[in-house]
């Protein structure tokens, strides 16, 4: 009952509020606001202090490299950078494990990045049948002999098309247009080439109409080419962030030269697992 | 893609990715006849999840008909749900290397495809060509160089394989190298047990 008594009889507390005459001051402070200020100063004093008796009790003959090895440029002091290692600044403040663990969030960011670009290039590989890439190099080989020509060796061969015939004679009469019944200028091409019936006809499109489809698909052959190169430049900067994270690590290392693309290539020495 | 005709009809088309589909390589690379055709009866060797198979069936159009063999259960299953949905297709889960066991299903056929990128290609192709191709019927076959002999050249390779054919009676009439879609591959089209042109 008591307890009940007490609940009814509290009167609600009010805040003393800044006097008029003070509002200059701003808000009236309170002890809670106080805490903060005090504990704020003395923290700022022991610094101070700790600062103060560094600077007393140093050493003369302290020597770094990085005394040195920095320079200023225009006022601001930069330090010597090394492959691999972050500046000295941010290296002081990081530890190298949370340093490795940003290092693998960028790698994983560039890859999505680049697993993104290369959904798109697929795409539009799909669509864009690249079917003038390049020229094919007609040969016609007779059933005997089958010396045909093998194409330069290379990455990108050119296509090489090969008919059979049946004798000598009919291989040295050989000829594309009348092979293929088509017209002798359009042998070249080897997608949509049409056969003579449908030339006389007149089935084939007319130029004008598929002007603005060329256009359409000269822009996407724009784009897929600057698509691969984004993949190409994307893929080498993950390599080199996975070089970093690497480096990062323990064991002894050599440099033994670099990959294509300019990355360079570090071989660990192997060391024994107990 | 659909497209609007004149008459209010449409007509869908949809791609046939040539670096998925060796068979559309070859079409987009300027083989002069790939033999499959409107009414024909196709025997599709290596017929996979059956994406080149939809496409296949589709030009040979209803009164055709294609017998797709795969080994792959896996892959099979994917084929036979495409099978569904085109009732000229009929899946057959079966190595290609037994054509025995699927004789009961397959009827004489005009055209063999084959991508089955196995060592032996030649003698399953013949042995299946032997078994189910009519006279005069055509072969159209994919080669991956790697597949059958990567200690020498593609080219060599791929004539090696054409001789092989030529000793089972399938007579070559055309070889065309699928680059830029495929590397080192080549489709070859032959004719089996052609007969010689009377005229002349």
């Amino acid at each position: 009952m008591s307890s009940l008594r007490k609940a009814v009889r509290t009167r609600d507390h009010k805040e003393r509020s800044q006097p008029a005459a003070r509002a200059k001051y701003g808000l009236l402070e309170k002890h809670k606001d106080y805490v903060l200020r005090a504990r704020d100063f003395h923290s700022k004093e022991k610094r101070l202090e700790a600062l103060r008796r560094k600077a007393a009790m140093r050493n003369p003959d302290e020597f770094y490299f990085g005394m040195i090895n920095s320079r200023t440029v225009k006022g601001v002091t930069k330090g010597k950078r090394k492959y691999g290692k972050n500046d000295a600044l941010q290296a002081e403040e990081l530890t190298a494990d949370f340093l490795k663990t940003l290092k693998t969030q960028d790698i994983n960011y560039v890859t999505h990045q680049r697993l993104i670009n290369k959904s798109k290039v697929d795409k539009l590989k799909e669509t864009l049948h690249l079917v003038d890439a390049n020229s094919t190099t007609a040969n016609s080989s007779s059933s005997s002999s089958f010396s045909s020509s093998s194409g330069p060796s290379g990455l990108s061969k050119p296509k090489q098309h090969i008919v059979f015939v049946d004798d000598k004679e009919e291989a040295q009469s050989f000829e594309p247009s009348e092979h293929f019944d088509t017209l002798p200028e359009l042998v070249d091409r080897t997608f949509n080439r049409p056969r003579r019936k449908t030339v006389e006809e007149g089935d084939v499109p007319d130029r004008a109409g598929l002007k603005p489809l060329n256009k359409v698909r000269e822009q996407h052959y724009r784009e897929l080419s600057s698509r691969l190169d984004r993949d190409a430049g994307l893929r080498r900067v993950e390599m080199e962030m996975e070089v970093q994270k690497n480096l990062m690590g323990k064991g002894a290392r050599k440099k033994i030269g670099e990959y294509p693309n300019g990355v360079p290539k570090y071989k660990w020495k192997n060391e024994r697992k107990k | 893609m659909t497209v609007d005709n004149a008459d209010g009809t449409k007509t869908e088309y949809r791609v046939w990715n040539p670096f998925r589909s060796k068979l559309a390589a070859g079409i987009l690379g300027g083989l002069d006849n790939i033999h499959i055709g409107p009414g024909k009866k196709v025997l599709y060797l290596g017929a996979a999840s059956g994406t080149s198979v939809s496409h296949v069936a589709d030009i040979v159009g209803p009164t055709g008909l294609v017998y797709a063999v795969e080994f792959s259960h896996r892959s099979g299953r994917d084929l036979i749900n495409m099978a569904k949905k085109r009732t000229n297709v009929i899946p057959i889960i079966e190595d290609a290397r037994h054509p025995h066991k699927y004789r009961m299903l397959v009827s004489m056929v005009d055209v063999v495809f084959a991508d089955v990128a196995q060592p032996d290609q030649a003698r399953i192709i013949s042995m299946n060509a032997h078994m189910f191709l009519k006279q005069g019927g055509h072969i159209v076959i994919s080669i991956k160089a790697n597949c059958i002999d990567s200690t020498v050249d593609a080219a060599t390779v791929f004539a090696r394989e054409v001789k092989k054919l030529q000793e089972e009676k399938i007579k070559p009439r055309e070889q065309l190298t699928l680059e830029p879609y495929e590397r080192d591959h080549a489709m070859v089209v032959g004719e089996y047990r052609s007969q010689k042109k009377k005229e002349k």
